[in-house]
This record gives C-alpha cells, structure tokens and sequence, in this order.
C-alpha cells in the first residue's frame, strides 16, 4: 500500500555559540510503497562484504535511514558504511549514532558510477538499524 | 563544551502491516565546533566545489546538508569515489536535506543541475 513518510530533523543547541541554533525541517516522500525497519548483525569482514541495498532496486527518490543500535561502545562498535561497494569508507557511525541519505540510487547523472551500499564492522556483536524508503 | 541535540523522525502510516512505523532517536552530542551557513552552489558536474576538505575534519563529524533552492537539484560526491568522472550518491531536490557522520576520509564536493546554482545550507558540528 502506498504511503506518505516523513523524515523530520531537529537540532538546537543553547550554548555552541553567541546565539541559539534552532532548526526544523521536514520532508515527506509521497506515496512510498518500499520501506521498513530491519535489524542486522554487521559481521566484521571487509567494506566490500556486504551489501544492504542494491542499486537497481531504487530509484533517485529512495531515502536510506542507518542508525547503530549495538550496545558496546568505543573503537570497536563503529559501523563503516559505502556509496561504492566497499572501495572508500564515506559514513562512520559510533553507536547511537544515525544518518539519513537521499540516496540517487540508479539515477546517477555520471553513468558507470552505480554502486551498491555497503557496511561492515570491526568485531562481532555490532547491529545495524536501517531502511530503504521509495516510491 | 557545548550540547547539540539532533533528533529525527522517521514516520510512515500503513506502508507495512505494522500500520504505523514512527521512530524517534534524540542524541544529545558534546561538540566544540560547529554552526550553520549558506552558499551559493553554481559549480556542475565535471567541475564539483570542494565543499568540505577531510584533512580539516575529524572522523565522525557530523554534517548537515539542505538544499534551500525551489528549482535545482543539488548532488554530493566524496571525492575520488567516482570512476567516470565525477559520481555522486546523495541527491538533494529542492527542501531535501541529509545528516550524517562523515568519515572524512576523501573531501565532500558538490554540485548543481543547472549553472544558475541553488542555495546550500550546510553545517558541521565536532
């Protein structure tokens, strides 16, 4: 069934600098009909290892949503993530910590540059939160 | 030592049986660094701007993008990644916006649909 999905983010600090940042925005990606929350154990293996999404699967429209839901923390619980299927570490997310990527999926304007989204972890015991919304 | 509190929203009524997917995570980050800026984006592609250079940010910086413009799509690239030119994987339509922690390990670029450019908002907090 096709449905509307908002990613909304919000940042305030009182005290970073002189005067208050506050923002809010909101965006909704109409009638989405792929989508969903799933949790995985990311294996420590090498960046190219594993895929979570193929491209061919999505369109420029799909938004990619990563949070690190391990419970140890330091060094060893970062999830590694990559646009390019493993050749250059782009994303480093501690655990907690979370991302949200318009991803152009197969709608790169430069053709060739098409790559699958790839994690991996540096020991076992890391879990990764994510999900590809599209329409 | 300051406090940046990031908080998202990701809500979707009736997309699976679950019926209503609403989850909320608020992180409250220690930072010494950071703000929010505005530039003109008019570089295209095959000649994206240096938006970010990784040797001047620590892994895991926090970056926040948002495409102020009505009309242009504004694409980024982590330099080098491309293998015909210049690639791209975070597309931002007018209003879109992106946050994520940056390895920093290649420079971030950007780039326009079009040489009239679009407005670039953008921010990095550590």
């Amino acid at each position: 069934m096709a449905a509307n999905t908002t990613f909304q983010i919000a940042l305030y600090s009182s005290d970073l600098q002189t005067d208050i940042l506050d923002l809010s925005v909101s965006n909704t990606l109409l009638s989405a009909t792929q989508g969903g929350l799933l949790r995985i154990d990311v294996v420590p293996t090498a960046l190219s290892g594993v895929a979570i999404a193929t491209v061919e699967a999505f369109s420029e429209d799909s938004k990619v949503f990563l949070y690190n839901a391990s419970t140890t923390t330091g060094a060893a619980s970062i999830i590694t993530v990559s646009f390019d299927q493993g050749a250059t570490a782009h994303l480093s997310l501690k655990t907690g910590e979370w991302a949200l990527i318009p991803w152009t999926g197969i709608e790169c304007p430069v053709v060739g540059d098409r790559f699958d989204i790839h994690v991996s972890a540096a020991t076992v015991d890391n879990v990764l939160e994510y999900g590809v919304f599209d329409v | 030592m300051a406090t940046l509190r990031a908080t998202i929203n990701v809500n979707a009524n009736n997309l699976t049986s679950q019926q209503s997917l609403s989850t909320q995570i608020v992180s409250n980050l220690t930072v010494t660094e950071g703000g929010v800026l505005v530039d003109n984006i008019t570089a295209v592609v095959g000649a994206p701007a240096i938006l970010l250079t990784a040797a001047n940010f620590a892994l895991g910086t926090k970056v926040y993008l948002k495409n102020r413009g009505a009309t242009h799509n504004l694409y980024v690239s982590f330099e080098a990644s491309g293998t015909s030119g210049e690639g791209a994987w975070i597309i931002l339509k007018p209003g879109v916006w992106t946050m994520f922690p940056w390895q920093a390990a290649v420079n971030l670029r950007v780039y326009c649909s079009n040489a009239a450019g679009s407005v670039l908002e953008y921010g990095t907090f550590a």
